[in-house]
């Protein structure tokens, strides 16, 4: 490394500029400086960003309104933050346009063709095709553990919990696109940047078992969770994200 | 167990701390209020796992952290778009809206403040290519004069690490500073195409 004069690292000069020199060589230091400009430029310039720093991120304090939010609160008490109002607001407009979605929805099914939404005889292999093509976007991201885990709960029967992924291993969220079941819950993650799904039903639904898509160059792998079967379509050559789930009760709410 | 008044005590202490933590990952003045807002009611509700006598600073602090990171990586989630796969690291990236260009130097209503300069701006802008850990160790050391130690604590990095991101960090912004200095001088006494 160098420093802005071409020449080798200086540590003592950052050990300087921060405080931390002891005495014998921060005189040393200080006479070096006073003699070299360009030294004496970059001390000024590190000075002037410190000012900087401090003028741009004063704050006034502990804000009242905090103060007396948490007093009132207590414990066990509530508050509702800017982040959880919204939060409510958009729950509340999500449920409204559920219902309204949920009305025109069956009297769309009740009226129209009897074609089935869900086709059992779709590879998975298509149906990664499809959803890659479509933006490999989720239809639902869980806020926390426990919405992931009742999502499981109530579509498969059983909680599942995430634990902590390695770099570059990252879940997207959840979809519903079929694969073994119409009730199946798929995962959509991205493992080193490649698009990876993880399809999860009841051992039940595993009838008829997906067959490896050779041809599309993905990888296909099952395993077994309790009274759930989870199969991972990648097209990386071992699974990097069925192996962080694992059964669980459904945590407590906070 | 803390009562709510020793609580509110100890967080009045310690509230600029936590205020740089939050700054330093999302950038933005009211976001920082309001992630400490909401660290703090995360907090009170597990009083019970703080262990009197031990650093409050520190445990708060990484409360305030963890409730940032986990709102920018829920921002990033609902307001990216992917369309190619080869993108979808962007909506996880934890990196934080700061090195997303998000900085913001105005005070929460939006004015600019008052002793705003283009120097500021132009540190504020450096500021982002520096990664949230560095950031958050240069802040705590020089806006809050805390001791390695502390920020040790406070970020659950080792002193040594804290302060390798202190020297880095105040090293980049030199450079790029004086970069840019050295630019704009160059600029101003280029007589232009002839």
């Amino acid at each position: 490394m160098t420093s802005l004069r071409g020449q080798p690292d200086r540590s003592d000069l950052d050990a300087y500029l921060d405080d931390v020199l002891p005495e014998p060589e921060r005189a040393r230091m200080a006479q070096e400086i006073n003699a070299n400009p360009e030294l004496l430029a970059e001390v000024e310039l590190q000075q002037r960003i410190d000012d900087s720093l401090r003028r741009s991120f004063a704050t006034g304090g502990v804000p009242a309104s905090l103060l007396s939010k948490v007093r009132e609160s207590g414990p066990a008490g509530k508050i509702v933050s800017r982040f959880r109002r919204r939060r409510m607001m958009v729950g509340a407009a999500a449920a409204a346009a559920a219902i309204v979605w949920g009305v025109l929805g069956w009297q769309y099914l009740a009226s129209s063709s009897k074609t089935p939404r869900y086709n059992p005889n779709l590879p998975l292999a298509t149906i990664y095709e499809t959803q890659v093509v479509a933006g490999f976007r989720p239809k639902w991201v869980c806020d926390d553990d426990r919405e992931f885990a009742s999502t499981f709960l109530t579509r498969q029967g059983q909680g599942l919990l995430l634990a902590a992924m390695p770099e570059g291993t990252k879940m997207a969220g959840l979809t519903y696109c079929g694969g073994l079941s119409r009730y199946t819950t798929t995962m959509l993650a991205s493992v080193d940047n490649a698009p990876v799904m993880v399809f999860v039903d009841r051992i039940g639904a595993d009838t008829h078992p997906p067959q490896p898509a050779v041809a599309t160059g993905l990888h296909l792998f099952r395993k077994e969770l309790g009274s759930l079967v989870l199969y991972e379509l990648t097209p990386i050559g071992q699974p990097r994200v069925m192996d962080y789930l694992y059964p669980a009760d459904v945590p407590a709410a906070k | 167990m803390l009562d709510v008044e020793s609580f509110t005590a100890l967080l009045r202490d310690c509230y600029q701390r936590c205020w740089l933590v939050a700054m330093a990952v999302t950038g933005d003045r009211a976001e920082a209020d309001d992630i400490v807002q909401e660290a703090s009611i995360v907090a009170l509700r597990k009083l019970a796992d703080f262990t009197a006598g031990t650093n409050f600073a520190a445990w708060m602090s990484q409360i305030v952290r963890l409730t940032a990171l986990n709102h920018v990586k829920k921002s990033f989630r609902k307001t990216t778009v992917v369309t190619d796969p080869a993108t979808i690291d962007q909506t996880e990236s934890p990196v934080g809206i700061m090195a997303a260009g998000k900085v913001e130097s105005v005070a929460s209503d939006g004015r600019l403040s008052e002793h705003q300069t283009d120097f500021d701006d132009e540190l504020l802008s450096a500021l982002r290519t520096i990664g949230d850990v560095a950031r958050a160790c240069l802040l705590l050391r020089v806006v809050h004069q805390l001791s390695y130690s502390d920020i040790s604590e406070t970020l659950g990095i080792p002193e040594g690490t804290a302060m390798s991101h202190v020297h880095r960090a105040k090293q980049s912004l030199r450079q790029q500073l004086s970069l840019r200095h050295k630019q704009s001088a160059e600029s101003s006494h280029d007589p232009g195409p002839r």
